[in-house]
């Protein structure tokens, strides 16, 4: 998969009222890009496969006891 | 017995001396204001000592007990908070800069409660901030473990466990939302509960995420945890998503013996990379005590445990972003260098990973509960050593020192607390031994929805054979 890179990641937060420092920012998109890079071991969860109910029992019928 | 024998006592023992006339509870909080000047210095455990505020409340209690009038089994008994519940009057901060000044104008439900039921509130305590950890630069000092001030006391819920390790308190609250109370817990050698999710209000407690956020007690048995736990828990109409489940008697579960229990042991929490020979050998020691005590014994498996770490950070960032927001704009350099990368990772990460992350978290929670179909509890390392030694991180530059941080061999802070609350479910750390530097190890027990009753008992039981306690001798 493609990294973005720190202007993108800039933007994005630009675009939301963040102003993050130059240091901060290149942690920000290493620490992004490796989060993302997580994203394909989701998929080995077969995340998609997953009912789409709540996992916490209070809001819907699943609650097991 | 000397003061300090007083102040290592467990809070069973306090309040039943309190009830035989035979301990004041001036005397007491006495005794722990005086070990808070001594050691707090050093540990770095508390932010806030209140002082006068619990003197006069132990005062008030003594009277009311000597009058006859004893409102609970804590009445008179010394605890301190995470700085992360609201105190009437009292600045809490969150562990964070940001918030240094700020003085809350009421009592979260849970210091309510415990105040109704008659305890003495000693102060608050560090943690890393905004419960995130790990935090860089803690601004009211670093915490120390109290067995080893070189060694971590690991976090967030970092002073609530060395207090009450040091004997700075007879229990504290902490919060967890993948493992802050339980990883403290193991690293100082106390008892930490996490009950079911819901079980306990939330109301006036800072966020992290709260489709997994708890609030629990850190003490030094099970039977003090179950104590504590029937006063925190019940509904709580200022908190909606708190539970309406009657309160059990959890200390009446507390038999000692463990005929028809099955324990499960989770083989992803007994071994390598995410667990040492010591950790293993010491609940493997524990297992054959609670054989002993008729608990039947199986291994089980959890595959997908080790990708919790995947589904934690997406689930928890965007969430905390969301709560941190008007704070970021305003004062975002007031913000710990870890804390406000990782959350500005919370603003920039796609909402399709966050979603993505709690349909994995749904099939992580499947398994589990599959799993405890049968059987009554699930077991194993709560950490997979001893205390590591103090670190103090430093900038990530590249997405490969991320990624190796993150999911790399040594990314084994959280293993084996994740699944119970990405799941939701009650679990606890629970002392086992010591490694051959003598710092503390501890055993994991989680149980199914509402059931704190066995996994309180388990703990309990073994803790019976265990004989007396062990504490740090604190320089």
């Amino acid at each position: 998969m493609q990294d973005v890179t720190a202007e993108q990641v800039e933007r994005i937060l630009a675009a939301q009222g963040y102003a993050v420092p130059e240091e901060d920012l290149v942690e920000i998109t290493a620490r992004l890009n490796a989060q993302l890079e997580g994203s394909a071991a989701l998929d080995r969860t077969a995340a998609a496969e997953a009912e789409p109910w709540h996992a916490l029992f209070p809001f819907g019928a699943t609650r097991d006891r | 017995m000397t003061a300090d024998d007083l102040a290592f006592l467990p809070l069973s023992e306090q309040t039943e001396r309190i009830g035989r006339g035979e301990l004041s509870p001036v005397e007491l909080t006495e005794i722990y204001l005086e070990r808070i000047a001594r050691h707090g210095d050093a540990l770095k455990a508390f932010i806030t000592v209140l002082a006068d505020d619990a003197l006069a409340a132990a005062r008030e209690a003594e009277s009311e007990i000597r009058s006859g009038n004893r409102r609970s089994p804590l009445h008179g008994i010394p605890f301190a908070v995470k700085d992360q519940m609201l105190i009437a009057g009292v600045r809490v901060t969150g562990g964070s800069r940001s918030l240094a000044d700020h003085v809350a104008d009421r009592d979260a439900t849970v210091v309510a409660r415990l105040k109704e039921a008659g305890a003495v509130l000693l102060g608050t305590l560090n943690t890393h901030e905004f419960h995130m950890g790990p935090t860089r630069d803690f601004p009211f000092g670093t915490p120390r473990n109290p067995w080893n001030p070189e060694r971590t006391t690991g976090g967030s819920s970092s002073g609530s466990a060395a207090a009450v390790a040091a004997g700075l308190c007879t229990f504290s609250l902490g919060g967890d939302t993948t493992g802050s109370i339980r990883g403290p817990a193991a690293y100082c050698g106390v008892v930490g509960l996490k009950a079911t999710w819901s079980r306990v209000s939330r109301d006036g407690v800072f966020p992290l995420a709260w489709s997994l956020d708890c609030v629990g007690p850190l003490t030094r048995t099970a039977l003090d945890a179950a104590l504590v736990l029937r006063v925190l828990a019940g509904h709580d109409p200022h908190d909606p998503t708190s539970s309406s489940e009657p309160v059990p008697n959890y200390a009446g579960a507390l038999t000692g013996d463990l005929e028809g229990i099955t324990i499960g042991v989770v083989e992803e929490m007994m071994t390598p990379p995410h667990t040492g020979t010591e950790a293993r050998t010491a609940v493997e020691g524990a297992l054959e005590v609670l054989r002993g005590l008729g608990a039947e014994v199986r291994g089980v498996r959890l595959p997908l445990m080790d990708a919790s770490k995947y589904i934690t950070s997406p689930l928890v960032l965007p969430d905390a972003v969301g709560f941190h927001r008007p704070w970021l704009l305003e004062r975002y350099d007031a913000y710990d260098v870890n804390t406000r990368v990782r959350l500005m990772v919370g603003a920039a990460l796609p909402a399709g990973m966050a979603a993505q992350a709690e349909r994995a978290r749904i099939t992580v929670t499947r398994e589990v509960l599959e799993v405890l179909e049968g059987v009554d509890v699930l077991v194993g390392a709560a950490a997979g050593e001893g205390a590591p030694p103090l670190s103090y991180s430093r900038r990530v530059t590249t997405k490969e020192e991320a990624v190796h941080g993150l999911f790399g061999a040594g990314a084994v802070a959280g293993h084996h607390s994740r699944s119970a609350s990405l799941a939701g479910l009650p679990a606890l750390s629970v002392p086992c031994g010591f490694d051959a530097d003598g710092l503390p190890l501890g055993m994991h027990v989680a149980g199914r929805y509402f059931d704190e009753a066995n996994v309180l008992r388990v703990a309990d039981a073994y803790e019976r054979t265990r004989g007396g306690s062990n504490w740090p001798q604190i320089e």
